[in-house]
């Protein structure tokens, strides 16, 4: 089940950023996307480790390039958002093929099905939901329209990255 | 804590966030959105310390080899509600994992007990259980808190131990009990020991019609040979020099299964048996009887190792107080030519010494080249070496069974000890 969901959210992003320049004459840059999509499922299945970050960076950059474009502000939060649900999915199922060691008899890896199909519904309900709400507000952000200062901006700004490193930073600090 | 992921995002949406600020870009502010809720998720739901309490369950503490152990770990979550738990446990090398999982990956409601169970089976040795390592993280992985906790548990694998037939020693000394070892004294007994004249109180069946015969006036009777049980010091060589491997196998695992083997036979003919491993240190187990001491005995060889010392490099420093006057020693060890002068005063000391000798070269040849060049003449030079090395030992009195280990110790002892040496037999 993870497996399907997670080439399906590299499908949605690969098609959304695909469509997206597509239709906005940048060719190039769509079939760059496809051919990440392509590129992240082929490493799945060849079980290419640590591809999925640089193939997520890959298809951020192309969201923040199209987001300019016409029509750009419906199909970039996509792209991310699908990008970002395929990249948790891919740890997600990493993690859990990773639980072992099983007994060189048995066919396969991993923790058994059964066991784990509560963990896999709760996380799908939460990467669900997360990414549900980041793509609404981002539709959001795009639509909504309206003028700060230069200061004020600034100072939001600020505010806004200093919250969100003080909260990192606390976190690590506990977690070690 | 997944630093990289972690760092990986915090860095995108801090990086959108300044370029769209600094671009005046809404719609790029507008994208980390999406980046924004899901570190902002993570941040909420991040896991706290785990307050989790393990016990360890062991199917059984001591087993034979090829039977296997179940382990089975309880973790009950004395903490708040975990998201997702990762519980991992270590095998003690080299056990291997026969059935079940040794990690488990689920969530952990408040109150919960998680449990894990797995078989192991593996060689000779004594396996301890340290800790159980406990991740919590929450559904998206980016924050994780980590845990050893101590679940400690052991068991002992027992060497083999292969039945033998009684081993023929004739120590010079014997203990009072009566027993299977002949004991070099006239009395009750079933071998024939001498004739001596009658005494009043024999029985007429001892007597002997032949030698009465020839003596009109007296009457002789036949003696026998007393068999009293004696005190065995079992040494067994774990000097690391001498362990030789051959793929997986090693010559010193073939040493404590003789030596196990010997310790059952002595020990059920009802002698006293000690047991010292002579390698990195001495370890000695003191001298008893029975089942007790044959357990004592099989656990000290389960634990037994190889290793190097300066000070016990040679055989100079085998501590022979330790083992009583006269009694038995059986030397379980391949031999090398420094041993010569050690084990020859043993002897002069008067100690019955039998060793039991694995063949090295046997062993070694077999996973040599058979067409390698200077193989042979290797082989023929330490062949000729170790039979001077033996050859010496029997004219010194030691009793020798030089064991190619690919066949029985049994069948070794057998064919090297069965028939007494004419210089053990009793006087007549």
């Amino acid at each position: 089940m993870i497996a399907r969901v997670t080439v399906f959210c590299i499908l949605l992003a690969a098609a959304a950023a695909l469509i997206g320049f597509a239709l906005a004459g940048a060719w190039q840059l769509g079939v760059l996307a496809a051919g990440l999509g392509g590129l992240w499922i082929v490493a799945r299945r060849k079980g290419w480790g640590g591809t999925a970050s640089p193939l997520l960076l890959g298809f951020l950059v192309l969201a923040a390039l199209g987001v300019t474009l016409p029509g750009g502000a419906i199909w970039a939060p996509l792209c991310l958002v699908a990008g970002l649900a395929a990249w948790d999915l891919d740890r997600f199922a990493g993690r859990l093929r990773g639980v072992g060691p099983r007994p060189a008899a048995a066919e396969g890896g991993g923790a058994a099905p059964d066991e784990t199909h509560d963990l896999t519904r709760r996380h799908l309900w939460r990467l669900g939901v997360v990414s549900g709400l980041g793509l609404v507000l981002s539709w959001a952000g795009q639509a909504i329209h309206f003028k700060l200062e230069l200061t004020v901006m600034l100072l939001l700004g600020f505010v806004a990255i200093l919250g969100l490193s003080r909260a990192v930073q606390s976190l690590v600090r506990e977690s070690d | 804590m997944s630093v990289g992921r972690l760092f990986l995002l915090a860095g995108v949406t801090y990086t959108l966030l300044l370029i769209g600020l600094a671009s005046l870009n809404g719609a790029l502010v507008a994208l980390t959105l999406p980046l924004i809720v899901y570190l902002g998720a993570a941040l909420i739901y991040a896991p706290d310390a785990p307050h989790l309490r393990v016990a360890r369950t062991l199917s059984a503490d001591r087993i034979l080899p090829g039977a296997s152990v179940e382990v089975r770990l309880a973790v009950h979550n004395e903490s708040a509600h975990l998201e997702e738990v990762l519980l991992e446990d270590f095998i003690p090398r080299p056990l291997t994992l026969l059935d079940g999982q040794t990690s488990k990956i689920v969530l952990l409601p408040p109150g919960k007990t998680l449990e894990l169970a797995y078989t192991v089976a593996g060689p000779r040795g004594r396996y301890q259980f340290q800790s159980v390592r406990v991740t919590a993280a929450d559904h998206l992985g980016l924050f994780r808190r980590q845990a050893l906790l101590p679940a400690p548990g052991s068991f002992i694998i027992l060497p083999e131990a292969p039945r033998m037939r009684q081993v023929a020693i004739r120590p010079l000394r014997t203990r009072a009990s009566a027993g299977l070892i002949p004991a070099r004294i006239a009395g009750s007994g079933v071998n024939f020991f001498g004739v001596r004249e009658y005494q009043y109180g024999d029985s007429l069946r001892w007597v002997n019609w032949h030698a009465t015969a020839r003596h009109p006036r007296r009457i002789f009777t036949n003696e026998f040979e007393q068999e009293r049980i004696a005190d065995v010091g079992l040494v067994l060589d774990a000097r690391q020099r001498h362990d030789l491997w051959v793929g997986d196998d090693s010559l010193f695992e073939h040493a404590v299964r003789a030596t196990a083997s010997l310790a059952d036979t002595f020990l059920r003919d009802s002698n006293r048996v000690a047991l010292l491993t002579y390698g990195a240190g001495l370890n000695w187990v003191f001298p008893g009887y029975g089942h007790l001491q044959r357990e004592r005995i099989l656990q000290a060889l389960a634990r037994a190792q190889t290793g190097e010392s300066d000070i016990f490099e040679t055989l100079d420093y085998l501590p022979t107080r330790l083992f009583p006057a006269h009694s038995q020693i059986v030397l379980v060890s391949p031999l090398c030519k420094e041993d010569l002068g050690t084990l020859v005063r043993l002897r002069a000391h008067g100690y019955e010494l039998l060793v039991i000798s694995p063949d090295p070269i046997a062993f070694e040849s077999v996973g040599l080249p058979p067409n390698g060049k200077h193989v042979a003449t290797a082989t023929r030079l330490a062949r000729l070496e170790r039979t001077l090395l033996l050859r010496r030992l029997r004219q010194a009195g030691v009793q020798i069974v030089d064991w190619s280990v690919d066949k029985p110790l049994d069948q070794a002892v057998l064919v090297s000890l069965g028939r007494v040496p004419k210089w053990a037999r009793p006087v007549r």
